[in-house]
This record gives C-alpha cells, sequence and structure tokens, in this order.
C-alpha cells in the first residue's frame, strides 16, 4: 500500500518535472518541424546566465530574473534561431551538427570561466523544508514544479488554442505553405515559438536549482530527458508531451518503488525505443499541435 | 603562374613542412630528466594534478635537480579520450623519452599501461597512476610481474575499505556510531569489488559490514547517471538505517546532497567514498545543504610535514585545490628523486624499480613505501593513510577520521552527527 | 622492364603487355591515387613521431566509419545517428574473444565481422519502418541503450574497459611495430574507399541514387527498395563493426565510454560533414582534418576546448559543401546525395 501511495505521488512529481524539461523542446519540433540540438545549451544560460547576473554583476534576485528572461531571449534569437535555425531550415543535417556545436561551446565556456569547483548557487528556494504526503515526503519546492507545470501548460494551451497568434502557429504547425499563401509571416511565428520555448527550462531551472546540481555538463542528461519525453509524445504534440511525462514519470517511480533504482534509466530508454518501433508517431497523433 | 604548378608547388610544400615537423621531433637535447604528465586539463583534477607536479619540479630544481640534472615536465592534454592518451603517452616514452610518466583516470590509465607494456622493453620507464582507484589496476602487476613492474599506483584503491591499519569499520562504528546502515553502491566497473567481492581476498561491501556487526538493512545499487535520487532516498528513511554509506565516484553526488538534505532521509548521517563532495567548494555548491556530509578525501590542509602549508599556498595561488591525487603529484617526482639517487644513474630503470620497492620516500605528505607484489603503497599513519572529513558550521570541512591526524588539523572539532547540527543550526 | 612512352597528352608506362597511362596535364590527374600516395607517405615521414603516427592510425580508423557512413547515407536515404552501436559491437566482439580466449586479431576479425552482419541484419527492418527523423531518433537511442548494457554488465568492465587485448602485430621493434599498425590502418581504410567508390560506380550506386531521390519513384520503376536499402544498411555496419574491431586490437583496450557516448558519435558526423556530404573522399578528408585540428589546437593552452568546436561551427558555415566541395568546385559536379532527416 505504501509502495503504491509513493508511486502515485512520483509519478505527479517526476511527470510534473519531465513536463517542465521536455515542454520547450517539444513546441519547437511542433511547430517548427525540427529537433533543437541546441536546448541543453538553454538550461546552461538559464543557471550560468543568472549566477553571471547576481554574482559577476551583482543584481538582486528580481533583477536577475528579468535579466535572465531577456539573456535567453537574445541567445535563443541571436545565436540559435536567426544564425542557425533560419538559414538550415532545409537542411536538416547541418542544422542538427550546428545545434550540437553551439551546445558544446556553451559548455566549454560555461567550463572556463565558472568550472564545478566554482561553487555556482542560486538561491531561489522558496521552501526547504520537507512536505508530508501520506507516508511519503517530498521536498516542498517540488510542489512549486507541479505549480509551474500546470500553470505554464495551461498557458500554452490558452495561447495556442484561443489567440489569434496562436492560431496561426497551429496552422504553420499543419499546413505551412497554405499558411503562408495566406499571408503568415511564418519567420516571425517562427521566432515567437523559439522565445516562448525557452520559458518552461528557465522557469523550470530556476525552481529545481535547490534540488538540482549546477555544473557545466548538466545540459546533456537534462536534453537526453526532453528528447525522450519528445519522442514518446508523438514529436511535438503537447497533449502527447503532458501524457508521456507521466507515462515516464509512472515508469520511473515504479520501477524505483517495485522493482530496482538502477534499472530506472534503462527502463526508461527501452520502453522509448519499442514505442519508437512498434507506434513510430507516439502515443498522440503529431499532426495537431495539441 | 599556371593553376596545375600551384597544385605542384602546394604538393611540394606540403610535403616538406611535413618532413620538417617529422625531423623536428628527433633534434631534442638529451640533457634534462624528463617526467610526463597526461591529465583532462579542464577538470578540477587535472588542473590540480598539473599545478602540483608544476611546484613540485620547480622545487625540486631549486634543490639541485635529480643527480645534478635538471628535471623537467611535459604535460599532455587527453581530453579525456582514450585515442589522445595513447598517442600522448607514445610520445612522452618514445620522443621525449621521459623517465616517467604520471596518467590519471581509469580508462586512460588502463590503456595507458597497454601501451607501456609493448614499450617497456625498448624503452624501459615507469608509469605513476593516480585518480583511478579501480582494484583490478594493480592486478595487472600483481599477474605479470615482468610485463607490468614499471607500474605503480600513487593513489588509494577499492581495497583500502578491508585493510584493517585504515580503520574503515571503526570510523562507523566508534566515530560514528552506526548500527544499521544503509548501503548504495554506485554500478560501475570500479566498484565491482564492492558489489561482488573477490574470490579468496576480499567479500563483497555488504559482507564485510555484517562480519563486522554492523547491520545492512538497506543495499542497493544506483545508475551513474542517476538524477532523481528521492525514491531511494524515501526508501533508505523507512528502512530504519542510522547511516548511509554512498559508494560515488562519478554519481552527481551535488544533486544527491540537495536533495538528501530535502528528504525524509535528512537525519541519517550519510557518507560518500569520492565525487564533487570532497571539494572544499562544495558547501558553496550545495548552498550550505552540505551540512553534516562525509566525504573521503576531504580538501583539508593536513599539516604533515613543515612542507604541507607551504605546497598549500603556492597551489591556491594557482588557482587549484587540494584533492585525492594531489598527494601523489606532489610527492611523485620526490620519489623517483630519491630513487634514482639512490641507483646512482638514470639508465639502469629495473634497478630503480627494486629501489621504489625497497625504500621509504617522504616529502611534503606521509611516507610513501611500495609492496613489492602489487606495486601500491602501504597504508595506515604514518604511511599512507584514509582520510574522512565533514561539514559543519558555515562550510567547515572538519576532518574526523583518522585520528593521528585529527589531533594535528583540528584537535578541538570532531565528528559531530548530522541530527545534532541541524539542531544547532536551527533547521 | 618498364618503358615509357610518351604521347600528345599521355605518358604510357608498359610492363609486358600491361600498359599504365598517366595524362601530363595536372587537371586530369588521378587525385585519389595522388591523394593515397600522399597519405601513404605519411607514417614513413612521421616514422620518428609516435605520437603522430598514433593520430594518423586513428583519423584512419575514424574515416573507416565515416566511408560506410557516407554509402549509407545515400544507400538507405537516412541519417543514422547512432554508427557508433556498430563501432561497439566490432570492438567488444573482438575484445571479449581476445581477453577470454586469448585469440588474436585474425582469429577475432571473423568474429567481428559475423557480428556486424547479424545485428546488421536484426536492426535492419528500422531503414524500412522509420522514415527520417524517426530513423535518426531510433538509431540515437540504440547506443544510448548499448552504453547503459556495457554498465550493467560487468562483463563489458563498464568504464574501466577491456585491457589485455592482444596487439594487431607483435614485432621485437616497437617502431616498426607503430609503422606497420598504422599501414594497416591506411591500408584498411584504402580497401574501404575502394570498396565504396567501386559500389557507387556500378548499379548499386545507381540504386542507392535513386532510392536516395525519391524512394517512391525507385518502387515504381520496379526497384525492390526494401531489399536494396537493407542489403546497403548490413554492409556498411559491418564495415563500421571492423572499424571497431581494429579500434580494440590497435589500442589494446575498449570501453564504452570512449566509444558509445554522444561526443563520438558528433565527432564521427562532423567529419562527415566537414570533409563533404555524404562524399567518400570527403570523409576521409574530414576524418584527417578534424583529428589534426584537435590536436593542433591543444598548443593554445586551455582555450583549445572552446576553439576546437567553434572553428568548426565556422568552418560548417562557410564551407557549403564541405572541404572536398573547395576542390570540386572547378570541376564537373557527379552525383550530390541530399540527406532526410525531416520529420515531414
Amino acid at each position: 500500500m505504501d509502495a503504491i501511495q509513493s508511486i502515485l505521488v512520483y509519478t505527479v512529481v517526476l511527470g510534473s518535472l519531465y513536463l517542465l524539461i521536455a515542454l520547450g523542446f517539444s513546441l519547437i519540433c511542433g511547430v517548427l518541424g525540427i529537433f533543437n540540438l541546441g536546448y541543453g545549451a538553454t538550461f546552461l544560460v538559464a543557471i550560468y546566465g543568472m549566477w553571471m547576473l547576481l554574482s559577476t554583476i551583482g543584481v538582486n534576485l528580481w533583477v536577475a530574473i528579468i535579466g535572465v528572461f531577456i539573456l535567453q531571449f537574445l541567445f535563443t534569437l541571436g545565436i540559435i534561431y536567426f544564425p542557425i535555425v533560419k538559414r538550415y531550415m532545409e537542411k536538416e543535417e547541418l542544422l542538427l551538427t550546428s545545434l550540437l556545436l553551439v551546445s558544446l561551446i556553451v559548455e566549454e565556456t560555461v567550463n572556463h570561466f565558472y568550472p564545478v569547483t566554482a561553487g555556482v548557487d542560486i538561491p531561489t528556494a522558496i521552501f526547504s523544508h520537507t512536505l508530508q504526503l501520506g507516508s511519503v515526503s517530498i521536498p516542498a519546492q517540488m510542489l512549486i514544479v507541479i505549480i509551474a507545470a500546470v500553470l505554464i501548460t495551461a498557458f500554452f494551451v490558452y495561447f495556442l488554442m484561443k489567440t489569434r497568434i496562436g492560431f496561426k502557429i497551429r496552422a504553420i504547425s499543419q499546413q505551412l505553405e497554405a499558411s503562408r499563401l495566406l499571408g503568415v509571416r511564418v519567420e516571425r511565428v517562427y521566432a515567437l515559438a523559439m522565445i516562448l520555448s525557452v520559458v518552461p527550462p528557465t522557469i523550470c531551472m530556476l525552481i529545481i536549482a535547490p534540488i538540482w546540481a549546477i555544473e557545466p555538463n548538466m545540459g546533456h542528461s537534462l536534453l537526453q530527458t526532453a528528447i525522450l519525453v519528445t519522442i514518446l509524445g508523438g514529436l511535438g504534440n503537447l497533449r502527447g508531451t503532458v501524457m508521456a511525462s507521466f507515462i515516464v514519470g509512472l515508469i520511473a517511480s515504479s520501477v524505483a518503488f517495485l522493482g530496482n533504482p538502477r534499472l530506472v534509466g534503462m527502463s526508461i530508454l527501452l520502453v522509448v525505443f519499442f514505442v519508437m518501433i512498434f507506434k513510430p508517431q507516439g502515443i498522440a497523433k503529431s499532426e495537431t499541435l495539441w | 603562374m599556371k593553376k596545375g604548378s600551384g597544385k605542384i608547388f602546394c604538393v611540394t610544400l606540403l610535403v616538406t613542412v611535413m618532413v620538417f615537423i617529422g625531423a623536428a621531433g628527433e633534434s631534442i637535447a638529451k640533457d634534462p630528466i624528463k617526467i610526463g604528465f597526461i591529465g583532462a586539463l579542464s577538470t578540477p583534477y587535472g588542473a590540480s594534478n598539473k599545478a602540483s607536479l608544476e611546484i613540485s619540479i620547480e622545487e625540486l630544481n631549486a634543490a639541485g635537480g635529480i643527480l645534478g640534472r635538471p628535471v623537467e615536465l611535459i604535460t599532455e592534454d587527453w581530453k579525456r579520450e582514450v585515442p589522445l592518451a595513447v598517442a600522448a603517452y607514445k610520445k612522452l616514452v618514445l620522443n621525449d623519452k621521459c623517465l616517467l610518466v604520471f596518467t590519471e583516470g581509469t580508462e586512460g590509465s588502463t590503456a595507458c599501461a597497454q601501451t607501456a607494456s609493448r614499450l617497456y622493453p625498448s624503452q624501459p620507464h615507469l608509469l605513476f597512476a593516480f585518480w583511478t582507484a579501480h582494484h583490478g589496476f594493480t592486478d595487472l602487476v600483481a599477474d605479470d610481474y615482468d610485463k607490468y613492474k614499471f607500474v605503480f599506483r600513487i593513489y588509494s584503491m577499492t581495497g583500502d575499505t578491508y585493510n584493517k591499519e585504515l580503520g574503515f569499520i571503526d570510523f562507523f562504528k566508534n566515530t560514528i556510531g552506526t548500527k544499521k546502515i544503509a548501503l548504495l553502491v554506485e554500478d560501475i566497473g570500479w566498484t565491482e569489488v564492492y558489489r561482488k567481492g573477490k574470490a579468496g581476498q576480499y567479500p563483497t561491501q555488504k559482507e564485510y559490514f555484517e562480519q563486522n556487526g554492523i547491520e545492512v538493512v538497506y543495499y542497493g545499487t544506483t545508475d551513474i547517471k542517476e538524477k532523481m535520487f528521492l525514491p531511494i532516498l524515501e526508501k533508505v528513511a523507512s528502512s530504519g538505517a542510522d547511516s548511509i554509506y554512498w559508494i560515488t565516484g562519478y554519481t552527481d553526488t551535488v544533486t544527491l546532497v540537495k536533495q538528501w538534505a530535502q528528504s525524509p532521509a535528512k537525519n541519517i548521517d550519510i557518507v560518500f567514498q569520492s565525487g564533487a563532495c570532497s571539494y572544499a567548494a562544495f558547501w558553496k555548491m550545495t548552498g550550505g545543504q552540505a551540512l553534516g556530509v562525509n566525504a573521503l578525501w576531504p580538501e583539508i590542509m593536513i599539516p604533515f610535514t613543515d612542507l604541507s602549508k607551504p605546497f598549500l599556498a603556492k597551489l591556491q595561488a594557482r588557482g587549484s585545490g587540494l584533492l585525492a591525487s594531489t598527494y601523489g603529484a606532489y610527492d611523485g617526482p620526490w620519489i623517483l628523486k630519491e630513487a634514482l639517487e639512490k641507483v646512482g644513474n638514470a639508465n639502469d630503470v629495473d634497478a630503480l624499480i627494486k629501489a621504489i620497492e625497497n625504500g621509504e620516500f617522504q616529502r611534503g605528505f606521509w611516507i610513501w613505501a611500495f609492496d613489492k607484489q602489487r606495486h601500491e603503497p602501504k597504508k595506515g599513519y604514518p604511511y599512507h593513510p584514509v582520510l574522512y572529513g565533514q561539514f559543519q558550521e558555515d562550510g567547515q570541512y572538519i576532518l574526523v577520521h583518522p585520528k593521528e591526524l585529527i589531533e594535528k588539523t583540528n584537535p578541538d572539532k570532531k565528528f559531530v552527527r548530522v541530527e545534532e547540527l541541524r539542531k544547532r543550526a536551527g533547521q | 622492364m618498364v618503358r615509357i612512352e610518351h604521347k600528345r597528352a599521355l605518358m604510357v608506362f608498359r610492363f609486358g603487355d600491361k600498359k599504365f597511362e598517366w595524362p601530363i596535364e595536372t587537371r586530369y590527374w588521378r587525385n585519389p591515387i595522388l591523394g593515397i600516395g600522399l597519405l601513404a607517405l605519411l607514417p614513413i615521414v612521421f616514422s620518428g613521431r609516435p605520437d603522430a603516427l598514433s593520430l594518423i592510425a586513428t583519423a584512419n580508423i575514424y574515416a573507416c566509419i565515416a566511408i560506410p557512413l557516407a554509402w549509407q547515407m545515400t544507400g538507405i536515404g537516412r541519417l543514422n545517428f547512432g554508427p557508433q552501436a556498430f563501432v561497439g559491437i566490432g570492438g567488444f566482439i573482438a575484445a571479449l574473444a581476445s581477453v577470454h580466449f586469448g585469440w588474436g586479431p585474425w582469429a577475432t576479425l571473423p568474429f567481428a565481422i559475423l557480428g556486424g552482419l547479424f545485428f546488421g541484419f536484426i536492426f535492419s527492418p528500422l531503414t524500412n519502418i522509420a522514415k527520417g527523423l524517426y530513423f535518426s531518433l531510433i538509431t540515437l537511442i540504440i547506443p544510448l541503450i548499448f552504453l547503459e548494457i556495457t554498465y550493467y554488465f560487468s562483463i563489458f568492465k563498464g568504464e574501466t574497459g577491456l585491457y589485455g587485448i592482444a596487439p594487431l602485430v607483435n614485432v621485437s621493434s616497437i617502431k616498426a611495430e607503430y609503422i606497420i599498425t598504422g599501414y594497416m590502418a591506411l591500408i584498411m581504410m584504402v580497401i574501404f574507399l575502394f570498396v565504396v567508390v567501386k559500389v557507387f560506380d556500378s548499379r548499386i550506386g545507381l540504386y542507392s541514387a535513386a532510392i536516395n531521390d525519391d524512394e517512391e519513384v525507385a518502387n515504381n520503376l520496379g526497384l525492390n527498395i526494401k531489399r536494396w536499402k537493407i542489403i546497403s544498411f548490413v554492409i556498411t555496419s559491418t564495415m563500421v563493426a571492423v572499424a571497431g574491431w581494429f579500434a580494440a586490437h590497435y589500442f589494446g583496450t575498449f570501453s564504452g565510454v570512449t566509444y558509445l557516448q554522444l561526443p563520438f558519435m558528433l565527432k564521427i558526423l562532423l567529419m562527415v560533414m566537414i570533409g563533404g556530404r555524404g562524399d567518400v573522399y570527403g570523409a576521409v578528408y574530414g576524418a584527417y582534418f578534424v583529428v589534426i585540428l584537435e590536436k593542433a589546437l591543444t598548443v593554445v593552452g586551455l582555450a583549445h576546448y572552446i576553439l576546437f568546436p567553434l572553428i568548426l561551427l565556422i568552418l560548417l558555415f562557410a564551407l557549403k559543401e564541405g572541404i572536398y566541395g573547395l576542390y570540386r568546385m572547378h570541376r564537373y559536379r557527379e552525383y550530390y546525395p541530399t540527406i532526410r532527416v525531416r520529420k515531414r
């Protein structure tokens, strides 16, 4: 009984976390139809940008949070979108390679200026106690992860379904040429989607910094998580991504509580691998964004 | 100029340049004694080893070098890629004629030892390995002495846990007061001896605790890429353990500690094998959540000799920290000096190996003596000790094991259980 | 006795009744022969520099992964993101057989080939099931699963890797051994190059190009595209496995950490891209260039960690068709494959 309770709680907790990690990646995949392999660098820009503003420049926390969003927008438009994504939209092998290179450059630059031993820490802990949920206790900070995941997803869905610009985004994701002919400025919408896509990872990093290691190579595992969740969710369908996040959360927590925690990583990989083979379109239809 | 002749010109130029580069390697003065180092220079360990070797060799030269000859350090970066390490090793031994090469990392040292065993007959030299604790590494020497006799480990190793001289069990039983323990082992090559034991030599870590009267109430292996430790900590907390021993090396101890400090297991004392937790900066890295964390090879200045403190000052001036391999990096060149001066010339490497096997050496830290079968340093203070440190109030890193050294380092401080530390801190 | 004749634009070498012609004008020179001749000089030129020999051999091993990949990209019309899985398969088979049974390189080779064929065949249906991006993604995951397996099962020795693998040759002089193994790597690379060039010149090359251009059209024209894609995939995968076999015996150790991680894949991918996408000769240029650049940059100190990817990125931007494209710009453009990774 305790095990079931634990699994339930952790499915929600981990699912929300995976959702926050993967949401931006999935959005790009759905709207632009590309794989943003530079997504790992987004997490680094969030954390180390924050640290740079806080420690090196010395502004206060709130200014730094606003600053880090501006930095993210500049990074994603100025380095990811205009020079690379826009240029190589049609040559995807070049796109993927250069995006991987960009994230490698960011990682090495960060390691050069702020190596592990620099002791980077972001004071964004709202709670630092543990929270008792039945027989399970989780860090209270995880509650914020859950709330943030729900709010951001709700915002994305509302934005895409109810606003005019959201309508354009959906139109492009389904019928690129037709929308272009009808006068949608595709490049602008793409740029907007790129900007939107960095919001969840930035918020995610700010919230989980108190329970996550901050190190220059942290992008790898986060990118891998985002890729796996997005694949499972049908490459860019938000509903699928939400479902996939919680499925992965369920797999992780059941393997951890009923089986051997050692096998969590491998079981997620295997599940995604077999889903790819037998149901390559993922668990949701990928023609639509929602 | 026609296009065609331009191409010929290019080809000629290219060949000339290649011949020139190729020939350049041959014409190096033979006079100094050369020491090579293959390090991953962008990592804290690589940087610290490099700085320590540089300081050590500067001091060596200031003291007149070895046998009146100057000593030169040649550093190569292997970027944690085996092909680069192997290429660098061949260069250091065959071209630079290094008498001694320091290697790092488990896969790097293993690959270099393989290359070296082929090189040794034509170019005798020594290999000192640090930052690799894998027990199997010195099995090479034990299993095939003639092929690998030039390999020495100047670092701790996995078998240390079972070494009575080092008081591992004593640390748990008497210093911490462990009765029931949760044992977690990261599942990867170097921890094999802990997970499976070694027939006739070592029991598994679990059996070892139990043989010594500590009940293992939770046992598990973990993935080195694990980032979500909360479920494991949850299980540990409900197992009734009063201490956690987590054998880490590659595991992300920062995430682990951050999650431990906010989990139901936060009042259970936690001890790590190694990883980022050994850095003094770990306190800052975890935002102060490392309160009460214990780790092997803490970055604490211990005045082993009069030279320890000045060395550390120089090391810090170069922006590097005191890590587990730093001791060997600083002392290593001096081991070579003393052994070589006993032999009297730099050409007889076999005699040099015998001199290292039979001698005792001391420079900045403890006394180095090597066992003849395995070429492992002799353990137990005043020989190679094992150090445990604990983070206490305000991020002070306190030495908590072994007793002899606590008196030298922090005589007025001792181990405090994490629950007590948290109470004091008002958490 | 060799007789040399001078004809209008040709030098003709006669040896018995065999004839070999060499054009006098440089623009008609047979550049592959020249290029390989130049590469063949390298081990002699660098005979006194074992580190350079080692790097040259490494470059050849990388080229042996990149060359079959150039064929594979065309032959199956997809971009494989996990060729290193087959490096791992070949390497681990060789390493396990050598360590546990004490076999030499020539005894392990057939098994590495068989392993490559077997696993190539097992995974080959993917070329028909998965399209574009999906294929890239599945192949991206395969090596990651393999890496987890090497961590989990102690037979693969995790991050330490298997050691004590029999060397390629065993001669008393170590310098001679390095030169010999350097040439063995070169010979393997030349064989791969020869095979793939011949394949591209043959009917299979035509089929490959047809599949690459449009699978449906190729199918309608009566080409059994499923069969040809499987054949291309299995053969190229086996060739990559042979490269893994060579690496295991060359370095004497083999670990999953070195070969199965993403950075290794990125390196191979860069060689293919920088050299000239989907081009056989380009793969060789790319391999040598990346290996030499990486080593050469270490002279600038720690900044090379940033400079290396940065320079590669700039080159990727600047050279539209890779290094080989620079050379090819002035001459007739042969078939240029497209690589499909798009979702739609």
